[in-house]
């Protein structure tokens, strides 16, 4: 069958290049499409046009050129695609490539269109967010508040007006949740079942979740609270709304509360109400002494861990008593050369950088952080280490005007590079999170770089220990145990969980 | 909506326009046949935009802006652009020890793009390495064909500013910046500037705006930082962190920007100025 080339022209239509060569490619992959090219009308741009064998095209710099060669039945289609992808995406639209859609534009289309729904997810500049959220609480939605820099009277006037209305606020700044099966924000596929999870954390969250999923049991519910919830201001108003919840729900078996060290009256006050309800609850406030809240009992179970909590909660749903939180298990140590003393954590999830911490501490180094726990140290310039130093590259004094490291892990292989340079390191701890939300391919950069730092190490006479975990399940998008099987040819030790990580980082560090 | 900066070169007398083209978070406006941009804070500085928080562009194209008495109006907004900051570039770095650190740093600055570019999937332009190769040759060593160089490049690759623009832009703010202390930048800068000038009517409106103002000298905030990081060595643990900056300018301008810096810093290293070094 002969060819035929024809071409269209869109007179003043920008789009952005990576939208305009995906169009061109998903043109190109037509069958009977031999060539196609989608470009602005540039003189050099047509000079190409007619190279590639697609005709003289007599358009200019303003317009937009659709120039297609192939079978003929094959070219009208490619054109009438191009027609339709450029149609979805309104001229001018600077989009990412992907094809918009028809999109409801406000909360209440949204409940029109279908009554049945109950959850909004606010996801918009901090100053706005409570205004949207206010919206959706008065249309009888549930709300989850993706934003953070909420400010906290805000925070506080939401809660208490949803509190009136029954309704559950989690958030501000409410990373992760899965409801009803539906992972939300950062959030892992995980199976179904009997343990629910209230968590102010969202690493902290996915952390349990998906220890859950690992040993065979599943979630009911992970309610998200945002990290302000358990200050003395809030009064944990979205925790003890969740927790009432979800001991209402025939689903839930056990419940999980899972935190950073709360305000002392407000962790009573959660403690206090876990206590009264049928089932069991398993606490887990990262660096708070269980003693001050009058320790195991009454239907209540602290963990030190996140993964023990995991693991508490396992065996509480299957009836079993919760196990002791392990140590490290056994592992290889590395001969360092002399002057390779320090340990250098470099994480992008929040929580585990702080029960990292916590757990180094426990193994008697006290690290420099941005985000130091009580007794360590806050670094004075975050872009340079000193002594041993933890790092959360997903804080604020990272992120600005970026993209949160889970999301683009660059800057976290970059950081990795740069420690694993330092003459003094002796073991680099990091954690990979899996699941929505994060990087489609966490890992391939950060192989790259850790084979870097192995063979500058090499050159220089020193040795490395990368210790790591990867917090996410076989189910993920990502698919954990590919995850784990490259991190490992590569000379990773790759712990079960960010606990046993750091006591085995800590523990390797001279 | 509010503005919360603007670039140097932001009139600060009353102006008319029209809406030139309008995108998901920024507007581009004519202005005396220039662009003014606004544009979501979440984005850099340069040299003509205003940046504003919280807000969803709502004109036509074609539709009127004005400025008077220092408000702007266009479509459904009004910016009050009275006592904003001016973000103002530092001015070159001073002409010590230039050259030298950035030879080093580059391969640095190679090995970021080619992973954002990697991670990203941003395809290559069918023969803009080539001509890319065919701009540093004359850059280097035979001056007089920079603007024939120049032509195969201006308007190359989709886009509302094409590859060939962006790497264009980044090559002028390796040679401007340089200028100081190099004397074959402080040659180079004005051939190439001529070069541009000369054919910047062959691209885009958007893609000849950027092309105009790096030919006079005038790069945006990104690119700035990342230039002057190179050629001084000063900051040079910071140029990962300035590298991506740059990379994250637009859906693929940033990395063939970037591109466009590594093609100057070739040409530095391979000037007189190298050689005698």
């Amino acid at each position: 069958m002969s060819s035929i080339r024809e071409h269209r022209i869109y007179p003043n239509r920008y789009q952005d290049s990576v939208a305009l060569m995906a169009l061109s490619a998903a043109l190109a992959e037509l069958p009977g499409v031999e060539t196609a090219s989608v470009v602005m009308g540039t003189g050099a741009n047509l000079d190409n046009l007619r190279e590639a064998g697609l005709g003289e095209v007599d358009a200019g710099p303003g317009d937009l050129v659709v120039a297609v060669l192939g079978e003929e039945e094959a070219v009208a289609r490619a054109l009438e695609l191009a027609d339709e992808r450029l149609a979805e995406q309104p001229s001018g639209d600077a989009g990412d490539g992907a094809v918009a859609r028809r999109t409801l534009r406000t909360l209440r289309q949204a409940v029109e269109e279908n009554p049945a729904h109950n959850l909004a997810l606010i996801s918009v500049p901090g100053p706005y967010a409570a205004a949207e959220a206010l919206k959706a609480l008065r249309l009888g939605l549930n709300v989850m508040v993706f934003s953070d820099n909420v400010p906290l009277d805000q925070e506080i006037e939401i809660k208490r007006f949803a509190e009136e209305r029954d309704l559950l606020v989690m958030g501000p700044d409410c990373g992760t949740a899965i409801v009803n099966g539906l992972p939300l924000g950062f959030a892992n596929v995980v199976r179904r079942g009997r343990i629910g999870v209230v968590g102010a954390s969202g690493t902290g969250t996915q952390e349990i979740t998906t220890r859950v999923h690992q040993l065979g049991e599943g979630i009911s519910q992970a309610l998200g609270t945002g990290g302000h919830d358990l200050s003395a201001e809030v009064g944990a108003i979205s925790m003890l709304r969740g927790l009432r919840a979800l001991a209402a729900d025939e689903e839930t078996d056990v419940i999980v509360l899972v935190s950073k060290p709360p305000a002392e009256t407000v962790a009573k006050t959660v403690v206090e109400e876990a206590r009264t309800l049928d089932v069991p609850v398993v606490i887990c406030f990262l660096g708070a002494d269980p003693a001050a809240f009058g320790g195991d009992g009454q239907g209540v179970h602290f963990a030190r861990t996140l993964a023990g909590s995991a693991d508490a909660a396992v065996a509480l749903a299957r009836g079993e008593t919760p196990p002791a939180e392990s140590a490290a298990p056994p592992y290889d140590q590395v001969r360092f050369a002399p002057g390779q003393r320090y340990l250098r954590g470099v994480f992008t999830g929040g929580t585990f950088c702080y029960e990292a911490q916590l757990l180094a501490q426990d193994a008697g180094i006290q690290a420099a952080s941005n985000t130091p726990v009580a007794g360590n140290l806050a670094l004075a310039d975050v872009r340079a280490s000193t002594g041993h130093t933890i790092l959360d590259l997903g804080d604020d004094a990272f992120t600005q005007g970026r993209p949160h490291p889970m999301i683009d892990p660059l800057p976290r292989d970059e950081r990795l590079l740069a420690e694993a340079a330092d003459p003094a390191t002796a073991v680099v701890l990091f954690d990979v999170v899996l699941g929505y939300g994060s990087a489609d391919d966490p890992i391939s950069g950060l192989l790259k770089a850790i084979g870097e730092a192995n063979a500058r190490a090499g050159r220089e006479g020193r040795a490395l220990a990368f210790v790591a975990h990867v917090c996410g399940t076989d189910d993920d998008p990502q698919d954990r145990s590919a995850v784990v099987a490259r991190l490992r040819e590569a000379g990773v030790l790759v712990a079960e969980n960010n606990a046993q990580a750091a006591a085995i980082a800590a523990g390797m560090t001279p | 909506m509010v503005a919360v900066s603007k670039g140097y070169l932001v009139p600060a007398a009353d102006f008319a326009g029209t809406v030139h083209s309008v995108f998901a978070t920024a507007c581009n406006l004519t202005v005396d046949g220039r662009l003014l941009t606004v544009h979501d804070a979440a984005a850099p500085h340069t040299p003509t935009s205003v940046r504003v928080v919280s807000w969803r562009p709502r004109a036509r194209a074609g539709g009127p802006a004005r400025c008077a008495g220092g408000i702007l109006t266009f479509g459904e907004h009004a910016l009050d652009l009275r006592a904003l900051p001016v973000w103002t570039p530092p001015p070159p770095p001073p002409p010590a020890a230039t050259v030298p650190p950035a030879i080093t740093a580059a391969r640095e600055v190679a090995r970021i793009r080619e992973r954002h570019v990697e991670a990203r999937g941003i395809p290559a332009v069918p023969g803009l390495a080539a001509r890319a190769e065919s701009l540093l040759e004359a850059l280097t060593g035979r001056p007089r064909d920079v603007p024939r160089a120049v032509a195969g490049l201006v308007g190359l690759g989709p886009g509302l500013t094409p590859s060939g623009d962006d790497l264009l832009v980044g090559a002028l703010a390796v040679l401007s910046r340089a200028a100081p202390g190099s004397a074959f930048a402080g040659s180079a800068f004005p051939a190439l500037a001529y070069g541009v000038r000369r054919h910047a009517h062959r691209t885009t409106d958007v893609g000849a705006h950027y092309l105009r103002l790096a030919a006079a000298g005038h790069f945006g905030e990104p690119l700035v930082n990342l230039v002057d990081a190179l050629v001084t060595g000063a900051a040079r643990a910071a140029v990962p962190a300035l590298t991506q900056a740059a990379l994250r300018v637009g859906a693929s301008s940033g990395a063939d920007g970037v591109a466009g810096v590594l093609l100057g810093l070739r040409a530095l290293g391979s000037s007189p100025d190298r050689k005698a070094a």
